[in-house]
């Protein structure tokens, strides 16, 4: 009997059980949510950061080491960049004070220089990158 | 690990939702009777930094979790294009869980890092976007770990840490590698400790409020306002103002603010802690709750609904249950560390009652009804 489920579900009851209840809440959950522009978000987000924002970083990554072939310096590059790109694609908003006057109405102060801020942290994990490989290649010597 | 910051977020903004006792007066934002209800329950009135314990969890793991969630997305992103695209019917359902899961992830802490940051392009109301796709993302997550359970089991064991064939994450045909999986892993880690850094001052306080540089509300902000009495639309309050205590319906009396200084006045260090993730603690002074409730002969009052001069607002109201407005702590505030409130902080009374939501901590309280 299982066997037979299994051939022609391709799992087991309770996969096909627990798949049908959790799509129930999901189905319920979204009966709540379909107004506004809610969809366009929800599967957009997964679409860009799949089919844009992945494949541009991977992308991005080649084209900085040169092609194919594993260069020496490439970690020195990868790591302060992901981490200052991290920071901007969750700081992005205050970054480039997209939302300015909402920003002052709440806080009753103006923005500090969140930009400023984020290219002062980025040189500066840069420089320290730089300067482990400088003393890397000496080491190597 | 992801699995385990995840685990948090999700409690803790499940918590963050029943901390507003959507079950009394006019506090639900989510239309009543609609939110699951086994999830509301009293929310405690103390230990006093409950509430900012939560949301500085939700808020600093969420953000910390980012590089984290990207680098598990990139890690499986072979499978998006697996060949043939669909084996089963039960292949079917895990690809369809597949976008529910990384669709909710991505639109939950999407939302929710533009909400913090006061930046809103979409056309949804956050609230319960951001509560309904936790629905969505939580039933997706845990169906994806009850099925994925014994493969990770298997791996934790056999210490190969990627299975291959199908449903295995192994790339087909993968490129050589350009990076450790040492590398990689300490790449990410550094990734989250910046992010940290930059974040959690502004929950944490202390000195690493300064190093928050990148937060909304840190680097060197120790008493940060939540909208301004300008954009409350709360003019001038002059002496004429007076506190309207009404107790079932009939107005009681009205006291000016020399009546209520006049009272006996408690101080407490009480936090006020943010949903958005930021909190501060100050020395607040006025009159307990319980002794304005006792001085409009309603001493045994099972909620107050504090009501304040703002014109329009979800939180120009809010009702507290019987536990906060009997706790030791909880002031009607006039004075914070020894001044006179700042009008942006709720000049001339506001409420303050300790583990509360920052927003239910109502400003330029009008009127307080008690029932």
């Amino acid at each position: 009997m299982i066997a037979w489920f299994r051939r022609h579900y391709g799992a087991t009851p309770l996969h096909l059980l627990g798949h049908l209840a959790a799509f129930a809440v999901c189905i319920y959950a979204l009966t709540k949510l379909l107004k506004g522009n809610f969809v366009e978000y929800f599967i957009g987000g997964a679409l860009l950061h799949d089919l844009v924002f992945l494949p541009l970083y991977s992308l991005l990554d080649r084209v900085a080491r040169g092609g194919e072939r594993p260069v020496r310096y490439a970690n020195y590059l990868r790591i302060p960049a992901v981490m200052s790109g991290v920071m901007l694609v969750v700081y992005f908003p205050l970054i480039f004070g997209s939302e300015r006057v909402n920003y002052v109405h709440d806080t009753g102060r103006q923005p500090p220089e969140f930009l400023g801020r984020w290219l002062l942290i980025t040189a500066v994990l840069f420089l320290i990158s730089a300067f482990s490989y400088a003393v890397a290649l000496r080491r190597a010597r | 690990m992801l699995l385990v910051l995840v685990g948090v977020v999700a409690v803790t903004g499940f918590l963050s939702h029943a901390a507003y006792n959507p079950y009394l007066g006019h506090n639900a934002v989510i239309p009543r009777g609609q939110d699951f209800k086994p999830f509301t329950f009293t929310w405690p009135a103390s230990p006093s930094w409950l509430y900012a314990l939560n949301q500085g969890l939700h808020v600093t793991v969420g953000i910390v979790a980012v590089p984290l969630l990207l680098a598990k997305l990139w890690s499986v992103i072979p499978r998006l294009f697996e060949f043939p695209p669909v084996r089963s019917v039960a292949h079917l359902f895990e690809r369809v869980t597949a976008l529910a899961l990384v669709g909710g992830a991505i639109f939950q802490f999407g939302t929710g890092i533009f909400d913090v940051q006061l930046y809103y392009p979409w056309h949804f109301n956050f609230v319960e976007a951001h509560y309904y796709g936790a629905w969505v993302f939580c039933s997706a997550l845990v169906l994806h770990v009850g099925t994925k359970f014994p493969v990770m089991v298997k791996a934790f064991r056999t210490r190969r840490e990627l299975l291959e064939g199908p449903g295995g994450l192994v790339a087909p045909d993968p490129a050589p590698p350009t990076i450790s999986r040492r590398g990689f892993l300490g790449g990410v880690g550094a990734a989250m400790g910046g992010m940290f850094i930059l974040t959690a001052g502004q929950s944490i306080g202390g000195p690493l409020r300064k190093a928050a540089l990148l937060a909304p509300r840190g680097g060197g902000d120790d008493f940060p306002v939540n909208k301004t009495a300008a954009f409350a639309k709360v003019g001038r309050v002059d002496a004429s103002w007076r506190l309207k205590l009404v107790v079932n319906g009939r107005h009681v009396v009205s006291l000016s603010r020399a009546e209520l200084l006049a009272l006996p006045q408690r101080s407490y260090d009480l936090p006020i802690a943010c949903v958005e993730g930021w909190s501060t603690t100050q020395r607040w002074s006025g009159v307990r709750l319980a002794d304005l409730a006792r001085h409009a002969g309603a001493p045994n009052a099972s909620q107050v609904q504090v009501e304040s001069l703002q014109p329009a607002g979800a939180f120009r109201q809010t009702t507290l249950a019987a536990n906060e407005l009997h706790a030791e702590q909880s002031l009607l505030a006039l004075s914070v560390n020894g001044a006179e409130l700042p009008l942006d902080h709720g000049f001339p009374a506001r409420i303050i009652v300790p583990a509360l939501p920052g927003v239910h901590n109502t400003k330029w309280v009008g009127e307080m009804r008690f029932t």
